[in-house]
């Protein structure tokens, strides 16, 4: 080996350290490449051999006060995957996350009815040996893909998936256990000058990024949001914009209107576009990398959002669409036709059954045992 | 086979799941979710060649497995006879 060699592996290794320095532990030979945005107080373990190349995008590992996040050796993860847990996301030996996938073991809001803003009961997500996830595969809560198994790019999985290895040990036992249930908000909060602070700074953002909008008041932002304005956009009052790894877009062509109702929520990497009109209610909750568009090859008309609809992850909502009020999007759905109030649209094309027919409470031990201390 | 043991087969085989009766409910027992739910339509809708409409996805017509095989007998009834 010559020096020149050895200095460049020596200064990779150093650059994985520092880029993992908030992982609780990190394996002899893992390698970080690009962007690597290790967040939230809960654990993450890297192990040996595990690749994370965030060159293309980063790769954002979230674990939630208390929550465990493992890569096993000689997985490797590519840009724009997301890894968010708050009981336990395991992937192990060996497996692929291919880009912008979103791994979930937890939904953040409930379906219907009540605070939209209080956590149900997470599910532990795991990820077999030698399994691949395809670009853009969505793992849900509860999601289990089995050894070698292979999960077709774009696709969602919110169970079992291929042959899932029942009796082995360190599986079993790594999805054992009962996990808190943490409420959303729960986690101490900063000094009401900080936050005061804060909040000054996210107003002051929203106000600059969004300068070519007409907004209301308090519009509050975390990150950046690319705003190309041709035409009018309008954003209600206490609308939020959370930053993330990709900016969310909006973009309005000449003679297009967008309107935005109040206290409406943005996660990152939204994407809206607007050739004639798109209007979204109040108190609408926007996943990250939602695609909204009133124009597509060879088809065209307003899409109108009502009040309270919550589209999650992914999701895509097509032109000439209106979606009912109360209304919920399932992750990773194409939205092509009208959704009817009070509503789950799911699927590809998207089918809409009423939101009395899901299922309240989630199946295993582990969510029994979160939903009793949900309920205690 | 008939179409009880068939669904009960296709539930069996998709959702790791082997101890349910008749008339338990997908959704309270947490057997299907909303995602499986989208899965059990388009299996019926294949398996025996009916057409579901969104105004059915209902839980009265398939939240256990006696709801579902009676929603696919009439469904089938009203096939035929339209036929």
């Amino acid at each position: 080996m010559t020096i020149s060699n050895f200095a460049d592996r020596l200064l990779a290794d150093l650059g994985t350290r520092m880029k993992l320095r908030r992982c609780a532990s990190v394996g002899r030979s893992a390698i970080a490449l690009g962007r690597i945005w290790v967040r939230g107080h809960g654990q993450v373990h890297v192990s040996d051999g595990a690749v994370l190349d965030g060159r293309a995008a980063p790769i954002e590992l979230f674990a939630h006060r208390g929550a465990e996040i493992r890569i096993g050796p000689g997985v490797r993860i590519e840009g724009g995957a997301s890894l968010e847990a708050v009981s336990q996301i395991f992937i192990d030996a060996g497996a692929r996350v291919g880009s912008f996938c979103k791994v979930l073991d937890n939904h953040f809001h409930l379906v219907g009815g009540g605070d939209r803003f209080r956590r149900p009961p997470s599910r532990p997500v795991v990820v077999e040996k030698e399994a691949v996830l395809g670009a853009r595969a969505i793992l849900l809560p509860g999601a289990r893909v089995g050894r070698g198994a292979t999960v077709p790019p774009g696709a969602v999985v919110s169970r079992s998936f291929g042959a899932v290895a029942a009796s082995d040990q360190s599986l079993a036992g790594a999805t054992r256990g009962s996990f808190p249930v943490i409420v959303a908000g729960s986690d101490p909060l900063p000094g009401p000058f900080r936050a005061r602070i804060r909040c000054a700074i996210g107003i002051a953002r929203a106000a600059w990024y969004l300068r070519a909008c007409k907004r209301g008041g308090r519009v509050f932002a975390t990150g950046s949001v690319r705003v190309v304005n041709e035409g009018t956009v309008e954003i209600g009052d206490r609308t939020e914009f959370i930053g993330g790894m990709i900016p969310s877009e909006i973009v309005c062509r000449p003679g297009a209107s967008i309107e935005i109702g109040s206290s409406s929520l943005f996660n990152y990497g939204v994407s809206l576009e607007a050739c004639g009109s798109i209007r979204i209610g109040n108190r609408v909750m926007l996943g990250s990398f939602v695609r909204i568009c009133d124009r597509r090859s060879g088809a065209a008309g307003p899409v109108a959002i009502g009040d309270d609809v919550w589209i999650a992850h992914g999701a895509s909502i097509g032109p000439g669409v209106t979606i009912g009020s109360g209304s919920v999007v399932a992750a990773g759905s194409v939205v092509s036709s009208d959704v009817p109030a009070g509503s789950l649209a799911i699927g590809n094309p998207a089918r809409c059954m009423r939101l009395s027919l899901r299922a309240e409470q989630p199946r295993g031990p582990t969510s029994a045992a979160a939903s009793e201390i949900d309920t205690g | 086979m008939n179409p009880r043991a068939r669904i009960r087969q296709f539930i069996v085989e998709t959702f790791f799941v082997d101890d349910f009766s008749d008339e338990e409910s997908f959704l309270r027992s947490s057997i299907i979710d909303s995602l499986g739910m989208v899965e059990l339509v388009a299996y019926l809708e294949k398996e025996f060649g009916i057409k579901v409409t969104d105004a059915e996805l209902i839980p009265d017509n398939l939240d256990s497995l006696a709801r579902a095989c009676a929603f696919v007998e009439r469904k089938r009834r009203i096939g035929t006879s339209a036929a």
